[in-house]
Order: C-alpha cells, then sequence, then structure tokens
C-alpha cells in the first residue's frame, strides 16, 4: 500500500488532469447541448460535410442529434477521445516506467526489499485508480448535467460507453507500459509506443473511407470502442472480452518482462 | 556476509565484468577501487538485484542476489553513486517514503539528520549535490542494515561532512557491519578500510589487506636542493633530476632511513612527499589503464 500510495501522490497531477479535464469538456458540452438542439445547426452542420471527414470523427450523420450522447458519440468518443487515450497512455507509461528507468529514480523503490513485481503490481494499481477516475468522473459529469439541465441521457448506455473507453484506457496503458519497459532510452520508447498507437489511429480512420480498408478495422484496437454501433444497438459484448483478453496478455507481458529485465541504474 | 563468486556479466566482446570475486566479512570495509568504467558499479548493481549474471553469483547474507533480491535488499543499507531521487520529491518526502519503505530507526534518523544537515523542506530538483548526497546518507544509514554498499560516498561533500562521514563508517565497521564502498577518494579508503581491491577492464587485478597494500606501495619524495650541481650528486646516488629537483622513490623504511642520512651531506631547500601511499600506488594502474 505504501509504494501505491507513494506512485498514486508522485502521479496525482496529470491523473486529475485528465480526469478533471475531459469531465469539463462532457459537462460544457452537455450544458449547451438544449441551446444547439433548438437551433438545429449540428444537423445542417454535418449535412454539410464531407462523409470523409465525418469517418475520420466517427460521427454517423444518420444519428439524430436529439440526444446528447448522440451528439458526445461524434464529438468526444471518437477521434477526440482515440488521441486523449493514447496521451494518457503515454503519459502512464513515461511517468511510471520510461522516465524513472531511464533517470535512476525507480532507485528509490529499487533500493527497498520490494520486489519487481510488486512494483509492476503497484504501477497497474496507479494505472486502474486513474482511469477509474477519469471515466467515472466523466460520467458523474453527465449525471450532473443531466440532472441539471433535464438532458434525458440514458445511463445504461453512457456507462456501458464509460465501461468500454475505460477498458481501452487500461489496455492502451498496459501496452505502452510493456513497450516502455523493453528500453532503458524513454525518448526511444516514447517514439515506438507512438508510433504504433499512431498506426492503430491511422488504421482506424482508413478502415471507414471505403469497404476496400475495412479489414484495416481489425489491426486497430481502437475498433473496439465504437461509439456509434453501440448507439445503434450494438451490445460490445465481444469488443469487451477482446479488450479484456488484451489487458489480461499485457499485463501478464509487464509482468515477465520487468521482473527479468536487467537495470543499468 | 557479501560473497561475490567467480561474477561474469558480458555486455559485448570488451565490456563488462569477469570473473569478479570477492569477500567482506562483518566488522570490515572494503575498499572496491578502479577507473570509470571499470566496472565497479555494475558490480554493486548485481548486488543490489539489479541485474541478472551471466556467470558466476553474488550473495548478501546468504541470500542469493537476483532470486532473492527483497531478502538481500532487507539487509542493505545502498547509497548510489548518483542521488537522482524524484525531482518533485522534498527530501522529507523522501525519508518519510523511506521510513515507511525499509525498517528504519527513528534514533537513528534523528541522529543522521543532526550530523548530516540540510534544509528537508526544498524539492530535490532545487537542491545542490552536496545536499543531495547528504538526503542519501541519510536514507542509507537510517536503516540499522547489517551491510552496506556505498557507491563514492563523499562524493559532493565539503571537507567537514566527509570527515564526519568516515566517522560514521568507522563506527559502523566497529558495530560489526559489512561495508563495500567504492570510492576514488585514497584517504578516505586508507582511513576506512580493511581490505581493498582494484578492477580494471571488468577484472580484479589486485586485492590485499590495506596494510599489505601499504607495505607494497611506493612512496615518492622530490628534495629541491640549493644548486644543480647539488642536485646532480645526489641524483647520482638516488632518484632521478629535474633541474635543482630531485625525486626519489622509496618503498620501505630502510631506503627511506638511507636516504635520510644521505641528506644529511646535501644542502637541501625543501622536501616534499608525492601523492599518498595507495594513491600513488593505485595511480600507476590506473595510467596503465588510460593509455
Amino acid at each position: 500500500m505504501t509504494l501505491v500510495h507513494s506512485l498514486f501522490k508522485q502521479n496525482r497531477s496529470w491523473i486529475f488532469g485528465y480526469a478533471f479535464g475531459t469531465s469539463l469538456y462532457l459537462f460544457f458540452l452537455a450544458a449547451i447541448f438544449p441551446s444547439i438542439k433548438e437551433t438545429g445547426l449540428i444537423e445542417g452542420k454535418l449535412e454539410s460535410l464531407p462523409p470523409e471527414l465525418l469517418d475520420v470523427f466517427k460521427i454517423d450523420p444518420s444519428l439524430a442529434m436529439d440526444n446528447v450522447v448522440n451528439l458526445l458519440a461524434g464529438n468526444y468518443y471518437g477521434l477526440i477521445f482515440y488521441v486523449l487515450a493514447i496521451l494518457f497512455a503515454l503519459t502512464f507509461a513515461s511517468r511510471l516506467m520510461a522516465k524513472p528507468v531511464d533517470s535512476g529514480e525507480v532507485m528509490l523503490y529499487m533500493a527497498a526489499p520490494i520486489s519487481r513485481g510488486a512494483y509492476v503490481s503497484a504501477s497497474l494499481i496507479v494505472l486502474l485508480l486513474a482511469t477509474v477516475l477519469f471515466v467515472v468522473l466523466n460520467g458523474l459529469s453527465l449525471t450532473l448535467a443531466d440532472v441539471m439541465f433535464d438532458l434525458g441521457i440514458d445511463y445504461g448506455l453512457m456507462w456501458t460507453l464509460q465501461l468500454n473507453a475505460g477498458l481501452l484506457l487500461l489496455v492502451l496503458g498496459a501496452i505502452a507500459f510493456v513497450i516502455a519497459s523493453l528500453f532503458d532510452d524513454s525518448s526511444r520508447s516514447y517514439m515506438v509506443t507512438g508510433g504504433l498507437f499512431a498506426l492503430f489511429l491511422i488504421a482506424n480512420i482508413f478502415s471507414g473511407f471505403s469497404e476496400t480498408f475495412s479489414w484495416l478495422e481489425r489491426l486497430s484496437v481502437f475498433s473496439l470502442f465504437d461509439a456509434n454501433a453501440q448507439l445503434q444497438g450494438d451490445v460490445p459484448t465481444v469488443s469487451f472480452l477482446v479488450l479484456i483478453g488484451l489487458l489480461a496478455l499485457s499485463v501478464v507481458a509487464c509482468y515477465a518482462r520487468f521482473t527479468r529485465k536487467d537495470l543499468s541504474i | 556476509m557479501i560473497q561475490i563468486d567467480r561474477l561474469t556479466k558480458r555486455f559485448d566482446a570488451v565490456h563488462g565484468i569477469f570473473d569478479v570475486t570477492l569477500r567482506v566479512e562483518p566488522g570490515t570495509v572494503f575498499g572496491f577501487i578502479g577507473p570509470n568504467g571499470a566496472g565497479k558499479s555494475t558490480t554493486i548493481r548485481h548486488l543490489m538485484g539489479l541485474l541478472h549474471a551471466d556467470v558466476g553469483q553474488a550473495r548478501v547474507m546468504g541470500h542469493d542476489c537476483w532470486r532473492e533480491s527483497e531478502r538481500v535488499k532487507a539487509s542493505v543499507g545502498y547509497l548510489p553513486g548518483e542521488i537522482n531521487y524524484p525531482q518533485d520529491m522534498t527530501g522529507e518526502e523522501i525519508i518519510r517514503l523511506t521510513s515507511r519503505l525499509h525498517r528504519t530507526s527513528q534514533e537513528r534518523e534523528h541522529r543522521l539528520r543532526t550530523i548530516f544537515p540540510f534544509d528537508t523542506s526544498l524539492k530535490v530538483r532545487k537542491m545542490s549535490k552536496g545536499m543531495k548526497q547528504k538526503l542519501g546518507i541519510v536514507t542509507c544509514f537510517m536503516k540499522d542494515a547489517p551491510v552496506y554498499v556505498l557507491d563514492e560516498p563523499t562524493s559532493g561533500l565539503d571537507p567537514l561532512m566527509q570527515e564526519r562521514l568516515i566517522e560514521w563508517v568507522l563506527a559502523e565497521k566497529a558495530a560489526g557491519k559489512a561495508i563495500l564502498m567504492s570510492s576514488h577518494h585514497f584517504p578516505e579508503m586508507e582511513k576506512t578500510c580493511d581490505r581493498a581491491a582494484l578492477i580494471r577492464d571488468g577484472r580484479i587485478i589486485i586485492e590485499a589487506d590495506m596494510d599489505e597494500l601499504k607495505r607494497r606501495s611506493v612512496k615518492v619524495y622530490q628534495i629541491k636542493l640549493t644548486s644543480e650541481a647539488e642536485a646532480q650528486a645526489l641524483a647520482e646516488k638516488v632518484g632521478t633530476r629535474d633541474g635543482c629537483i630531485v625525486t626519489v622513490p622509496v618503498s620501505t623504511s630502510d631506503e627511506l632511513n638511507a636516504l635520510i642520512a644521505t641528506l644529511t651531506r646535501f644542502e637541501v631547500e625543501s622536501l616534499t612527499s608525492g601523492a599518498d601511499e595507495l594513491e600513488h600506488m593505485f595511480m600507476q594502474y590506473y595510467g596503465e589503464a588510460t593509455s
């Protein structure tokens, strides 16, 4: 517990930054939704945009903007969330693995009578706490907006989206952690992780352009969080199972790698 | 207490450590000396369970340093060569965290903070090298461990603090602790160490008791005479001349007494000793390493 407490304390600024920053964004978007709905400007704007651009931002023009969650599917739970998730995962892996190992700061913990496995466990618990704070505060901010502005949010759908988002954050964080533990040089680990996640993103974007590229979707972890499909009634059971499987594999890889790694600190 | 047997870690064909063997017994200080990149820190990293040996093993209190690193670290107080604590933590936070992560003694902590005082409210990023070193010393020794591994312990300390650290190490030695100390600071090695080893290119090239090393070492004296003719006359008997200065190497007390007897027949202006005995001996090996 001492280790988790210490690591969380050292990392709380970015953890709260992501959680409160995104929650405020969601709250304000939800708060202005009634006036957007009244003007009907969104539908008009969507009709005027090229379909490729809508694909990039994962906006389904067929969805009526009569519900705030539909609006959020295009303005948050698409490209914006994917980029945020990448930054979140990179920050986590950088602060708890790449930078401490590169600079030698991790020696504060490695000199103590704790195992490498305990350090990995504590880091993953911090990832879990950061993710829970992120998605729960996001959900609570929408709930508060609903209470204040009577938005008629479908809570079942909203919390399913939050759970899906949380699983994606955990998987990306764990993958970034494994990659960071492969290198002693933090800049190289940022480069490799950033490159891999950018490839996931590009594959996801291109998969929506035409049927020819639809197979690319299978290469991207981001295709496991499709808010539009859920809005149209899809139950993301398969996505959840695949994400849980990927998470389990990544966690095993985290332990396997870091407990055998030579540390030149 | 510390046993390293045929420890080998090969980074490439040239770099690494090869067949390193040493023992540090309770109540002794073992000096680990060597040029930069010779393998001192690599050896110490094996003791702390940071590196996995290709061949051989390192044990502390009978526990394997890789497979039983938790048990080993419970018995070791470690002072790293570079103090790299998290930059945004204050000295006080690091001391508090250390006291929770290790089993430390409040009484020792209080004494250490008195002997090595510094502003603990400062964040690490604002600390000078000396302050960081004092923080490292406090966090290392506040743990009442049977074994200490000290990598360049006096680095960055002012002479007063260096002296206090030497006194502290001697007290720990008297209390029966086993201490492995890597250092370039020869006076502190002479004052504290019972035994020492020189490592070069990853291999231990000399290991002996300090008394034995001192006996083997050569002391160099520089004698300035009043004229070049005097210097030439002396140089013909002992040493080598450079102007009015004659350099004489002396390795035994008999040679030293003979030199003193000879000097009584010359007009000596000044007599100075060169590097410390031990330093002089190790500098010869250093020189070979860098040449």
